[in-house]
């Protein structure tokens, strides 16, 4: 890209106020981690699991897109998981499953706390989750 | 062709705090005349002591041992000179007075003389705004932007303005006589001062670049990674069979070089989204971008945006909505920190995310929804009428924001199924980091 964008710093550090100690950051790919991240144990298996997903590098008029869960899924009920591959990798390593996901607004502000930032699109995975297959 | 100042970030704060100190102040600035980029690389100051500056009735001068010194101080250093005066609370948007144009008249020959025939360059300072003209040649050219540490300070460009309208066209007169017939003398100076950055050579770019050549414009920055392929020939202006595999660089260049002999064009053969000498295309007064993919559109408008460059984007396209085959394009203005792409939603997320995915990322999207069919066409149906209807209406808008002769329309649709043209007024919704941020904070 032309430059580098300071607005990645910015989503950064709304992330790790958000997940506090929980989160990892790989500044190639600006690839995040969220080491334990709760789903519904009635709908999938296992109810904990670690998620990764990218700050798109031309945020923010670049919205982010996908998200990583490892170990691979399954549902608690069995059958086919909509929009979603596996295995895959990513910096930290294999044994991942990607979900194809995104806000279904993305409108983002002056500043990463003005508008939709990437708290929104991490938090947004429960939304996913809560669907179920 | 407009000039920039470039000056030494450690000089920043004394000048400006002198200039902005309530009262009427004088300075000069030393350094040297970098060309062919047109900069004032300014890297010395000469502060006038309030107490030592001549206030007269209407205007503010320095004493005769205060000039000899400072061209000794020039002299001395084999540097150019560029003086900078405020007009304290005089109103914003400032522009130099006519005592002022009147003063250059003998001044400015006197002190090149004096420096060997160097450039020479002035500022006014207003309150909130600034205002410059230089000599490099015989005549005044405007300064477009006074830059330091990526801090841009642009001129309001009201004093080559009021010079532009007084002075005729000289040996180009004939040539442009039916363009005068409807922007007048002064539009066509100002075009004729105008550098334009054009970002992609294909089948719009191609157009633009022709068009403005004629035009008038006679400086340029052309961006363009590819190569002319036979496929091309249907729509790209000024290539020929004998082209196939020449850069579309060197088309443009020699398409200008045809029009426009001895006019300035730089060619950079890279992609926009990948690392370049951007300073380059910095140094432009408007860019137009005619690129193929939102990913260089995103680039090109937080480029532009960071450096408050006025934005056009053209794009043509073509599709199906049932059994109706539609075709057409449209023209974005994006400036003064006003509206983007960004931020009117004209962005394609979509598009966006497939262009940043590394194979794997691509591999586990395809194996979720398959495999666009358009990604494995290249590209899709495209005919030279219709680039060349958007790219007429982007140089139109162009025309609009240089020279003033109408209000530019900040967003054409053009329907070519349909055989209309709309405009369209956009509504961004709530704040947005390219307008906000990135341009109308870089003032403060």
């Amino acid at each position: 890209m032309i430059d580098v964008n300071e607005r990645v710093d910015e989503e950064l550090e709304l992330l790790r106020n958000w997940f506090i100690t929980n989160l990892d950051f790989n500044p190639d790919g600006n690839w995040i981690r969220i080491r334990e991240y709760h789903i519904p144990s009635d709908l999938w298996v296992p109810p904990v699991v670690e998620v990764a997903f990218q700050i798109p590098e031309g945020i923010p008029g670049q919205a982010p897109y996908g998200f990583h869960v490892r170990p691979v899924l399954d549902l608690t009920h069995g059958g086919k998981i909509n929009n979603y591959t596996a295995p895959t990798s990513n910096p930290w390593g294999d044994g991942w499953g990607t979900f194809s996901w995104q806000l279904q607004e993305w409108v983002p502000g002056a500043t990463a706390r003005d508008g939709t930032n990437m708290v929104d699109f991490a938090r947004s995975f429960a939304d996913r989750f809560r669907e179920g297959a | 062709m407009a000039v920039w100042l470039s000056l030494d970030p450690s000089l920043e704060e004394t000048l400006l705090a002198h200039m902005h100190a309530g009262a009427e102040h004088i300075a000069f600035m030393s350094g040297s005349y970098k060309a062919p980029d047109g900069v004032f690389a300014l890297n010395d100051l000469y502060i006038i002591p309030p107490d030592e500056v001549l206030y007269e009735d209407t205007h503010v001068t320095v004493g005769d041992d205060h000039r000899q010194s400072v061209l000794e101080w020039a002299t001395s250093r084999g540097d150019m000179l560029v003086e900078a005066h405020s007009h304290g609370s005089l109103g914003d948007p400032v522009a130099f007075s006519d005592l002022d144009l009147r003063g250059f008249d003998s001044w400015v020959p006197h002190v090149r003389w004096r420096l060997g025939g160097r450039p020479y360059a002035a500022l006014v300072f207003g309150s909130t705004t600034i205002d410059g003209l230089a000599w490099v040649g015989p005549s005044p050219e405007r300064v477009s932007r006074l830059e330091s540490a990526g801090r841009i300070h642009k001129t309001t460009g009201r004093s080559f303005a009021r010079i532009a309208a007084d002075r005729p066209i000289g040996g180009d007169g004939e040539r442009y006589r039916r363009n005068v017939g409807l922007l007048g003398t002064h539009g066509q100076r100002l075009l004729g001062d105008t550098a334009v950055g054009v970002v992609g050579l294909g089948g719009l770019g191609s157009h633009v670049v022709q068009q403005l050549a004629y035009l008038g414009i006679r400086r340029f920055v052309l961006i363009d990674h590819d190569e002319v392929e036979t496929s091309n020939l249907n729509r790209l202006i000024g290539a020929t069979p004998a082209d196939i595999g020449e850069p579309k660089v060197k088309i443009a260049e020699r398409l200008i070089d045809a029009i426009q002999p001895g006019g300035q064009v730089r060619t950079v053969g890279s992609r926009i989204d990948s690392p370049f000498d951007t300073s380059l295309l910095a140094r432009v007064d408007v860019v137009f971008g005619c690129v193929d993919n939102d990913s260089a559109r995103l680039a090109l408008t937080e480029f532009t945006s960071r450096d408050q460059v006025p934005y056009i984007d053209l794009a043509s396209d073509t599709g199906r909505a049932g059994e109706l085959t539609w075709f057409g394009g449209r023209v974005f203005l994006a400036s003064d920190g006003d509206q983007c792409l960004s931020c009117v939603g004209e962005l394609d997320q979509t598009a966006l995310a497939i262009s940043s995915m590394d194979p794997a990322q691509l591999a586990a999207n395809e194996s979720i929804y398959g495999v666009d069919r358009s990604m494995l066409e290249g590209g899709g149906p495209m005919v030279v009428s219709v680039n060349g209807v958007v790219a007429s209406l982007g140089v139109t808008e162009f025309i609009a924001l240089v020279t003033g002769f109408r209000r530019p329309n900040p967003h054409v649709v053009y329907r070519g199924d349909r055989g209309i043209v709309t405009l369209r007024t956009d509504k961004r919704s709530g704040s947005c980091y390219y307008c906000d941020t990135l341009w109308r904070n870089r003032d403060e």
